[in-house]
């Protein structure tokens, strides 16, 4: 009989806690392709789908994360920190992270060095005036980044990314000088809310309009991932945004979701930077 | 706690939540704007056309056992054609309001033609129902610049056909948005036909069952958050024998609790004109894109 493959590398947690897991939600409101392409000026319908989600969504989300006592990572655009600054104040005042998500959604792999530079820069700069803060995450926003994205994300001190979907478990980018890079702590579309949910008309999404799915069954299955993720001792991390799952009857969904997380011992509740300072800190330890 | 997630609008005594339920029956109108080539296809077209034959009728029966006023939408073009039909519709009690002229796109004609159409869709759908007309839902389009007044000008006193919001708002001209949801529509779960395809993707036509749930957990939320719940049928999509039950079952349900006012929209927005005129702050969706244009410098 064939050897078992073994878990080569089942991560340790800190106080031996059994997984980790990083609620995330990008904020991503109206921003995005129609916004990049500026059909979004003539669309007031459209824009006002997106902005459901920090004027309305946002603040049912927050109160429904309290209740749990649950700590999350926002990614978000700075073009909302802008225009939801109130919104934004909040969800750092109740203890949550946020970090760089573009400044209006950019498609990374469609930027220049130059171009990703700027928009860094800008974000980084509306941070600080509007928050006082300076991130230390990122999660590429719409598909792909470039190759240059892990060097400019270095150059604004950034030690975490949120954006490939190859792993179960964080990992360290590779870096240009064989330094260690950046930790990647990647999330999957299996738990994320558009493949399930997400239904939007002019423009479509999805492209074939399939049918928005059963919301009970939509819970059953993150349910799953969040358990197997916690059975194999993993980092569990999701890519929710409130205006697809914060929507009232979707609230269930979560609020499901998260009773079950809060039924299962030892999980470490973490934003993503104390799950990259984590990475690294062991990583020294070994070497 | 912001002030935001604690704001609660105000409805009549003893009632924490609103339910409107409507029904938009446009006669395929919509399917062929998106498929013109549709209108010369029999078997195809009479997938739409199911809906003036025998969904409306059903509908009425329904709401008439559930002893339920409801919103049509109607364009004014199938008020017209669809004369006794739409009278009887009106005369069991719903309001009749305006869907358009003939599935015209505001957006790209003229605001004279526009408001031209406007009325002729008012004064149509008054006409056969003879009933008042204030409320307007867009056909189809992008909303165009300052639409707003532009309805007002027409005569029409509310919208629905935004979202942004769960309760209701108003425009800058004072016009009551009456903001609606797709998942709060049966057109995404069912529309279906082979060819021209509806859905592009030709999707699998979703569980009734699964569809009743969804709109259940919504209303239940809306309920509990004190909001605006919409929701919109279609003649020819849920009118039918086998789907008719999750109207019968979704309407038991949501009168089985006290405390929500089911509502026609345009008592809504008649509520909400004389109880609710606070000014949106300056994060509101509308406000939002208002500063959003002037950054793009759009001004027409």
């Amino acid at each position: 009989m064939a050897a078992l493959l073994p878990d080569s590398a089942k991560p340790v947690w800190p106080d031996n806690q059994q997984c980790a897991v990083a609620l995330a939600f990008d904020l991503d409101g109206p921003t995005g392709d129609a916004m990049l392409d500026g059909s979004l000026l003539h669309n007031l319908r459209y824009f006002t789908e997106g902005a459901y989600g920090p004027w309305r969504a946002l603040p049912r989300l927050l109160d429904l994360l309290a209740e749990h006592g649950l700590r999350a990572t926002f990614f978000v655009p700075t073009w909302i920190v802008q225009h939801w600054a109130g919104r934004c104040e909040r969800i750092l005042k109740e203890g949550h992270e946020l970090a760089y998500h573009g400044h209006r959604h950019e498609v990374f792999k469609d930027c220049s060095m130059e171009e990703q530079r700027e928009i860094m820069g800008r974000s980084r700069e509306i941070f600080s005036t509007r928050l006082g803060l300076t991130p230390v995450g990122f999660r590429t926003p719409s598909g792909d980044w470039s190759e240059d994205t892990a060097s400019v994300l270095a150059e604004f001190g950034v030690i975490y990314s949120s954006s490939m979907r190859g792993d179960d478990r964080p990992y360290f980018h590779p870096h240009k000088d064989r330094t260690q890079g950046l930790v990647e702590i990647p999330a999957r579309w299996d738990i994320d809310d558009y493949t399930a949910l997400a239904y939007f008309e002019d423009p479509d999404f999805p492209a074939g309009l399939d049918r928005i799915s059963d919301y009970r069954l939509v819970e059953q299955n993150w349910r799953h991932e969040f358990r197997g993720y916690y059975r194999d001792g993993l980092c569990w991390t999701t890519i929710f945004h409130p205006k697809v799952v914060a929507k009232p009857g979707r609230l269930s969904i979560l609020s499901g979701l998260f009773r079950d997380i809060r039924d299962h011992k030892n999980v470490w509740i973490a934003h993503g930077a104390e799950i990259a300072r984590w990475w690294i800190s062991r990583n020294e330890a070994v070497s | 706690m912001s002030a935001a997630s604690s704001e609660k609008i105000n409805w009549p005594a003893g009632k924490r939540a609103a339910a409107v339920i409507s029904v938009i029956f446009d006669d395929g109108m919509n399917a062929v704007a998106r498929a013109p080539d549709l209108a010369n296809r029999n078997k195809s077209h009479s997938v739409w056309l199911y809906g003036a034959n025998r969904g409306v009728e059903r509908l009425c029966r329904t709401f008439q056992e559930a002893k339920v006023q409801t919103t049509w939408f109607v364009p004014g073009l199938v008020a017209h054609n669809h004369r006794t039909l739409v009278k009887s519709v009106a005369a069991s009690g719903h309001g009749m309001e305006s869907h358009g002229w003939g599935f015209e796109r505001h957006d790209i004609i003229p605001r004279t033609s526009s408001l031209e159409l406007l009325r002729r869709s008012r004064d149509a759908v008054e006409t056969v129902s003879g009933k008042p007309v204030t409320g307007f839902r867009l056909p189809i389009g992008n909303w165009p610049d300052q639409f707003d007044a532009v309805l007002k000008e027409a005569g029409f006193l509310w919208s629905a056909s935004l979202n942004g919001d769960d309760v209701p708002y108003l425009h800058p001209s004072s016009l009551v948005e009456i903001p609606v949801h797709l998942e709060l529509e049966d057109r995404p779960y069912f529309q279906f036909n082979f060819m021209p395809a509806f859905p592009a993707g030709q999707s699998r036509i979703a569980s009734y069952e699964s569809v009743l749930s969804n709109w259940i957990a919504e209303f239940d939320a809306y309920r509990n958050f004190g909001a605006c719940f919409f929701l919109q049928l279609r003649p020819e999509m849920t009118g039918t024998p086998g789907r008719i039950f999750l109207v019968e079952a979704f309407l038991k349900h949501i009168q089985s609790f006290d405390d929500v006012w089911i509502a026609t929209a345009a008592e809504v927005s008649a509520w909400h004109l004389a109880n609710n005129t606070h000014a949106t702050d300056a994060s509101h969706p509308l406000n939002v894109f208002a500063a959003y244009k002037r950054e793009h410098r759009v001004v027409r």
